[in-house]
């Protein structure tokens, strides 16, 4: 218990936000067109290092970094959970998530038009604070007599799947670029339980009958999985046929699903661009490897009650406890059931405004904008995820710089959920074909990183080809 | 110039600060002192006993000992043995009998042989003016680990000796309520 106590409030100390502020048109990275598959592209083709391309990590947690509980302080560590499980609130969360690039490349088919393809596999996993079944696993009911503990907040979901996508980038005008990517998901497993409901209480007897009463008040809880059940029930501990069966899924072999994405880019004037994008619209088909837990039901019940039977037979005496394991069991149902399952992946919507100033006076020519590049940009990003309870919202003024042709920089200021002083800094490398770029927030706390209540980090290495080099 | 020296020594401060992030003012050791003491209160049993029940349907007599029993499986379960820190039984009698009792409540394992005893003396009541008593047993180690032995609760009620017995038309009742505390440590 104390094992997984440490677990879940280490993962509670970090949350993510799956927000890429940094590299959301960033457009000297390639993989700027994942996030806006009309971004505007200003090269002829390009090839990720395979496994190397994109490396993203993003972690989060709102209300609580590890230092709250970690803090050398001399105050008890159990005091100083106790006063985080207070302080937090059902619509906090905990969050994690990681993509790596497989594969990932792109060519241009002709002047307006830009092909990208690739697989990568991503993790995401997010928990809301349950707070109140935390509450009650922590501190117990006695403090809590009367008062109503929700099932309701027992509210996560999390995937790991692969992600085939194709993507066309078209510039219709000068001013207007549009694309698309549709995707195939590969779902290797998959957890969720959303759309819980119902209460236990404990409180003072309504009938006088006993001190208390404890009541289950309409129990219903679901808990869907897919690609677990089969690992977690073979009998073999030979781990490689695991690794086995994961590999299979990752090509194809899990649930399928579809989705896409699909984005703009569009530039009135010179100097002034906005962008927006949808990712992810789409969802994975569980038919394989599912199994489904429900729970159902309400039952009231206040001890046993004792009614002295005038004879006492020689059978025995009345089974006062096998009667009240009987009603619960009757009354509270958890069916195994294999019913198929559709999971809507976590939509995102990006959009960006953005004023370009200050040209340069070299020879340097941004060929597809039609004229040299600007040096500068400020501008401004609006993030959102949708998630089960409610939207995640990010808004990000960022600064961009090509300070030289091999080195484009990007600086962000982000206010989300997290943090209202989250500083982004993202460098793209350019030396020849090959491109590096490392990107990261919260550039605050990594003195301390153990305050830090989100971290993401991207890194990744491309060859990028452009005939007028 | 200017704008490019600035940008120049934000990525030098971006590079330092990577290079020199760190975990500083904390102690993850302290994840060795976690240790989650919940509280449960449970109910236990409850009772309501008129006179019918003190006087032998055949006899009419008034009987000298009335008991009833049930399981609790789960004193001796794996958790309630390894997570069971102390508990506390209190027991709430209200009496408006006007007759005394001796309770006790005999918690015995399989084989019948008793792993804890608490016992209550309830003095007799008046219709109008019921008693109230409540008893209670704190259990802690080393009685604990005897307690988690037991398997089942005898609810024992003994009629003392008695110049006025409960006949069938008495009047009145001997109600009992009860509860546990539960301290665990996971």
């Amino acid at each position: 218990m104390r094992k997984i106590t440490y677990i879940v409030l280490f993962l509670g100390v970090w949350v993510h936000s799956q927000n890429k502020e940094l590299l959301y048109d960033f457009n000297d990275v390639p993989q700027a067109l994942n996030q806006n598959p009309g971004a505007l592209v200003t090269f002829d083709k390009h090839f990720g290092i395979p496994l190397l391309s994109q490396i993203h990590f993003n972690f989060g947690s709102s209300g609580v970094s590890a230092y709250d509980i970690f803090k050398d302080d001399g105050v008890s560590i159990n005091t100083k959970i106790s006063n985080v499980i207070m302080s937090l609130s059902n619509r906090d969360y905990v969050a994690f998530n990681q993509q790596l690039d497989i594969i990932n490349g792109g060519w241009r088919k002709d002047e307006n038009t830009y092909f990208s393809y690739g697989i990568y596999e991503e993790a995401d996993f997010i928990s809301y604070i349950p707070k109140d079944i935390a509450v009650l696993l922590w501190e117990g009911n006695a403090d809590y007599i009367g008062r109503s503990f929700s099932l309701g907040d027992v509210n996560f979901k999390g995937e790991l799947l692969s992600v085939f996508h194709f993507g066309i980038n078209k510039k219709l005008s000068k001013k207007l670029t549009v694309g698309a990517r549709g995707k195939i998901y590969s779902s290797i497993a998959n957890v969720n339980s959303t759309n819980n409901s119902g209460t236990f209480t404990t409180r003072l007897s309504s009938t006088g009958d006993n001190i208390y009463e404890h009541v289950f008040q309409f129990l219903d809880g679901t808990l869907q999985t897919s690609g677990i059940a089969s690992l977690l029930e073979d009998d073999n501990s030979d781990f490689s046929k695991d690794i086995k069966t994961l590999r299979k899924r990752v090509l194809f072999g899990g649930n399928l699903g579809l989705g896409i994405d699909l984005g703009f880019t569009y530039q009135p004037e010179d100097q002034h661009v906005i962008t927006g994008s949808l990712l992810d619209i789409g969802a994975v088909f569980h038919s394989k490897d599912v199994e489904m837990y429900h729970l159902n039901g309400s039952y009231t019940t206040e001890g046993i009650g004792l009614v002295f039977p005038q004879l006492i037979n020689e059978n025995g005496t009345t089974p006062y406890w096998e009667n009240l394991e009987d009603e619960f069991n009757g009354s509270i149902k958890i069916d195994t059931l294999k019913s198929n399952y559709t999971t809507w992946r976590s939509t995102k919507f990006n959009a960006s405004y953005r004023y370009n100033f200050g040209k340069t006076s070299g020879d340097d020519c941004d060929c597809y904008a039609g004229s040299k590049p600007y040096l500068n940009s400020v501008g401004l990003q609006v993030f959102s995820i949708f998630r089960p309870q409610q939207p995640q919202f990010a808004a990000t003024a960022f600064y961009y710089r090509r300070l030289f042709d091999f080195l484009k920089l990007k600086a962000t200021y982000t206010v989300d959920d997290f943090s209202y002083h989250n500083i982004g800094f993202g460098a793209s490398m350019h030396f020849g074909n090959f491109n590096m770029y490392l990107m990261g927030n919260n550039l605050s706390e990594l003195q301390n990183i153990s305050r830090a209540q989100s971290v993401s980090l991207q890194f990744g290495m491309n060859l990028i080809f452009d005939s007028d080099e | 110039m200017k704008t490019l020296n600035f940008v120049v020594y934000c990525l030098l401060f971006f590079c330092v600060m990577l290079v020199t992030s760190c975990v500083s003012d904390t102690d993850f050791e302290q994840a060795e002192d976690i240790l989650p003491t919940p509280t449960f209160e449970s109910s236990l049993i409850f009772s309501n006993l008129t006179a019918s029940n003190f006087v032998d349907s055949e006899t009419q007599q008034e009987v000298v000992v009335l008991t009833d029993t049930t399981r609790l499986e789960y004193i001796n379960s794996d958790f309630f043995v390894d997570q069971l820190l102390k508990t506390n039984l209190t027991f709430q009698f209200t009496n408006s009998l006007d007759r005394n009792f001796n309770i006790d409540f005999e918690f015995v394992n399989d084989a019948d042989e008793l792993k804890y005893l608490a016992q209550v003396q309830v003095p007799s009541g008046q219709i109008d003016n019921p008693v109230f008593v409540e008893a209670n047993f704190l259990i802690e180690e080393p009685e604990l680990s005897t307690f988690e032995d037991a398997t089942t609760l005898i609810y024992k009620i003994t009629l003392p000796p008695t110049t006025a017995p409960i006949e069938a038309e008495t009047q009145g009742l001997l109600k009992l309520e009860s509860k546990a505390t539960f301290y665990f440590e996971l």
